[in-house]
């Protein structure tokens, strides 16, 4: 072959190649008509669970909701429903969680029974899940539609742990489960492209309501490739960073979903004296440890500048990290008066002692200048937010030194500087993690990182997790917020509440979502969404 | 006979070396992971707060994590010559299993790659090479500079944004079109969803072999048995095919071989650009959360993908020139 029929047998190839695929392109611009016509969608919502589709080692979050049901499941206002259950008993001695169970059935045609129950916690517990069933003492089927949870000690947070797992069958439960899961969620599994996508249909035995969407698509893919997705059309959703949300794209919505997804600073609370916590790092801060510069950051901080700077207005100010949260003290929220104050919080720095008398900009104190670090890891807003809180901390002489880490090389400092957080679980035994001084430089090193330890605050956390169930213990999660919030101890500055915001094909609707916590559960109200 | 036989020791040679580097690069891959900051289980159980002290510690057992470092790179050392290569940690499922399936998909985006970035590479590198300081050549010579300093990342980007979202020709992402069940997934679209991928993996090679090809074309048009064919009035059509090319294709396949190294590690981002499934971000993922047994099985794929290619060049060396043969032999 000479040069030139080479050339043109190349020139030909590639028209071909391109021609090929331009019929393909044109099939997909009309397909998401299609998909409006069909009841069916395509999202980019959620990282893919690797390790399968096995609930017993948990691990794909809300996407559990969509093929599995759960015993119990939060409601709209973060209270609690009955899912898969059809009630539940604790015991006087508080230690017996009886559950009964609705009529149900699998997907593959088999009803839900008690052993099911029984059999997926049984298998979480030994399987070394992502969750803690380790206060679970036994697990008995009472009978065919009842099953009792015995503990070791009284939990009050446990519906928490019954409304994590999804219930598998036992006599369907084998190695290629998790290649093929069967549950009795409000979808019907029916395909996975590894590392790809997972392709799931209505179904049609679910005891809820039922799914509009007939066929459900869930895509794998980096925030700027589902972006680019949902601007081509091959993807109907995609939740993005608020900060692409000014983009205008044709034929998409912004969808604006509350969260209580809370940012905040963590202080050390003790000074530094060379206590270690157990894996050695040391463990306080003189400068934090001292109230008045914690109560003056607080106070300083404009949080509308935040949620209007940083988030573009898809969030809302947090003073507690607890807003829109049933067990939230709202006595503890600092008004509007109360923050974004500089003259006051100027004010509080001067009483505290804190002067700047060599004039270079920066406070002191018994010899000590008013510095510490701010640590902070990858994720959206945070560098930002920890920016503009740098810039308070400076108007009123504090020196806050902005370092970026990881969370593993984070932990020979996580206890003697500040730490920037994300929170918001929708659990009240978060506060737990929060506020908790027993935990304080434990294995967890992120519990309690700064060390706050209040006997008050850790009678009433006593109490919340050994009432009888979470109703009985939230007075207790609300009376440590007094001590425990920015108008006494002020161990946290928080920022905000970071909204989920997702780009979305015109017409479709999340339906009424559930509050979204830290992570997200979007797939909670599956079965509500719909094309308008 | 005695031609077989070198060609036995050279293999026996080339085992020998194969297996020392093997060893070496576990170990060295595995001092690198214990020295990384990275705590498998957080890595595991992200910030979750509900998992206690207690869980975690009963996760580190579950896998293994809680013996020494040693006795845990013995065992597993000892597991991978009996052919077991251990278990994921992230996805759950025997590494080479797991491997075995990104492989598949990263071998035929990187065997397209390989393929177009050599043939193109070399056609450009000639016609570059013979028209030496004319315009075809400054642009071909350009060309391949910008894209040489040019990251595979930025390229893939671009590349979506252009032909998938703008002219809407190629899909976005993925290897197979999005919400199709497996049975109606038909070859065209497996082709539509591998061109840009692919396409994007290659024009990053391009410029490898196409600048070393043409070095290569320009010396030997300085040669005395050019002068020589010119003198005898061959024209360039001729001289091309019938003194350049020989002499030419040997580099060049040394080189295309040589580059299966570089085809990996472009096919790792490539690979994250477009969702595509394959090893190469099966291994960041590996990476990231500290899963030892997928990332050593990787390791050693990896080795023995590049190793082969090397081995392949050194082979065809051999039986493309005569006269190393013959050197070796003596």
């Amino acid at each position: 072959m000479n040069f030139r029929k080479f050339a043109a047998a190349l020139i030909i190839c590639a028209i071909t190649v391109t021609g090929l695929s331009a019929c393909g392109g044109n099939k997909e611009t009309s397909s998401r008509e299609n998909r409006i016509k069909n009841s069916e969608i395509v999202v980019a919502i959620g990282s893919e669970p690797e390790s399968g589709f096995d609930s017993t080692t948990g691990g794909h979050g809300s996407i559990t909701k969509v093929l599995f049901s759960t015993l119990f499941k939060r409601d709209k206002k973060l209270g609690w429903e009955n899912d898969l259950a059809a009630g539940y008993k604790v015991s006087d001695d508080k230690l017996t969680w009886t559950v009964t169970l609705r009529a149900a059935k699998f997907t593959d045609g088999t009803s839900v029974k008690a052993e099911d129950v029984v059999y997926t916690y049984e298998t979480a517990k030994k399987a070394g899940a992502d969750i803690d069933l380790t206060m679970i003492e036994s697990i008995k089927e009472v009978d065919a539609k009842t099953v009792a949870f015995k503990l070791t000690r009284p939990y009050s947070p446990f519906l928490e742990r019954l409304a994590y797992l999804g219930i598998v069958p036992k006599h369907a439960h084998d190695d290629s489960f998790k290649d093929n899961p069967v549950g009795s969620g409000p979808y019907k599994f029916l395909q996975w492209d590894k590392g790809q996508q997972v392709i799931v249909e209505a179904n049609d035995k679910y005891y809820g309501e039922t799914p509009k969407i007939k066929k459900l698509t869930m895509v794998f893919m980096e925030t700027d490739a589902a972006f680019a997705a949902v601007k081509n059309g091959d993807v109907d959703a995609a939740q993005i960073n608020g900060t692409l949300a000014k983009q205008n794209v044709e034929g998409t919505q912004i969808v604006d979903i509350p969260s209580i997804e809370c940012y905040g600073i963590c202080f050390p609370m003790i000074p530094n004296e060379g206590k270690k916590a157990k894996d050695g790092a040391v463990m306080g801060n003189n400068v934090t440890s001292d109230i008045s510069i914690r109560k003056a950051l607080n106070t300083a901080v404009d949080r509308e500048k935040i949620v209007k700077g940083v988030l573009n207005g898809y969030g809302s100010v947090s003073t507690t990290g607890l807003e829109k949260m049933p067990w939230l003290n709202e006595e503890t929220v600092l008004t509007a008066k109360e923050y974004a104050n500089v003259e006051a919080a100027k004010k509080i720095l001067a009483e505290g002692g804190w002067s700047d008398s060599d004039k270079d900009g920066i406070a002191e104190k018994d010899g000590k200048k008013a510095a510490f670090d701010l640590l902070y890891t990858d994720g959206v807003y945070r560098q930002e937010m920890a920016l503009e809180f740098v810039n308070v901390a400076k108007e009123i002489g504090i020196q806050v030194n902005l370092k970026k880490t990881t969370w593993d090389t984070i932990l020979p400092d996580i206890h003697q500087q500040a730490v920037f957080y994300g929170f918001g679980s929708g659990d009240p035994s978060e506060l737990y993690n929060l506020y908790y001084g027993g935990i304080a430089g434990g294995s967890v090193a992120w519990d309690n990182s700064g060390c706050y330890d209040n006997t008050v605050v850790n009678e009433n956390i006593d109490k919340a997790l050994a009432a009888k169930n979470e109703a009985e213990a939230i007075t207790y999660w609300k009376a440590l917020q007094y001590k425990a919030s920015a108008k006494e101890d002020a161990p946290y500055c928080w920022l905000a509440n970071a909204n989920h915001v997702y780009l979305a094909a015109k017409g479709f609707s999340f339906g009424n979502p559930t509050v979204q916590p830290h992570g997200g559960r979007i797939f909670d109200n599956v079965a509500e969404w719909s094309w308008q | 006979m005695a031609k077989s036989n070198s060609i036995g020791r050279f293999l026996t040679k080339k085992i020998i070396k194969f297996i020392t580097l093997l060893v070496a690069v576990c170990l060295v891959t595995f001092i690198l992971m214990e020295l990384s900051p990275i705590d498998p289980v957080t890595a595991y159980v992200g910030a979750s707060t509900k998992v206690g002290a207690e869980q975690r510690a009963l996760i580190a057992e579950h896998w293994g994590l809680n013996k020494p470092p040693v006795e845990r790179f013995l065992a597993w050392f000892s597991s991978i010559l009996q052919g077991d290569w251990g278990t994921s940690m992230i996805y759950r499922r025997p590494v080479l299993e797991v491997i075995g399936q990104k492989f598949l998909s990263s071998l035929a985006l990187m065997g397209i790659a390989w393929i177009l970035s050599g043939v193109v590479g070399f056609v450009l590198g000639i016609v570059a090479g013979a028209n030496e300081g004319k315009t075809i050549d400054k642009i071909i010579h350009t060309y391949c500079y910008i894209l040489i300093s040019t990251p595979t990342f930025w390229l893939g980007i671009l590349f979506v944004m252009i032909f998938a979202v703008s002219l809407g020709w190629f899909p976005v992402a993925l290897s197979v079109p999005i919400g199709t069940v497996a049975k109606n997934v038909s070859l065209a679209d497996k082709i539509s969803h591998i061109i840009l991928p692919a396409l994007t993996l290659s024009l990053i090679g391009i410029s490898n072999i196409c600048m070393h090809t043409r070095q290569k074309v320009i010396e030997i048009f300085t040669t005395d048995y050019v002068l020589f064919a010119k003198a005898r009035g061959e024209n360039k059509k001729s001289i091309i095919f019938n003194h350049v090319v020989k002499n030419v294709s040997l580099p060049a396949i040394t080189l295309q071989f040589l580059s299966f190294s570089e085809l990996f590690g472009g096919a790792i981002f490539v690979e994250q650009v477009f969702s595509y499934p394959g090893l190469g971000r099966a291994v960041v993922q590996a990476g990231l959360k500290g899963d030892l047994p997928l990332l050593m099985g990787i390791v050693i794929i990896s080795l023995l993908f590049v190793y082969t290619g090397n081995t392949i060049a050194d082979l065809l060396y051999r039986v493309i020139d005569p006269r190393i043969r013959e050197a070796q032999r003596g």
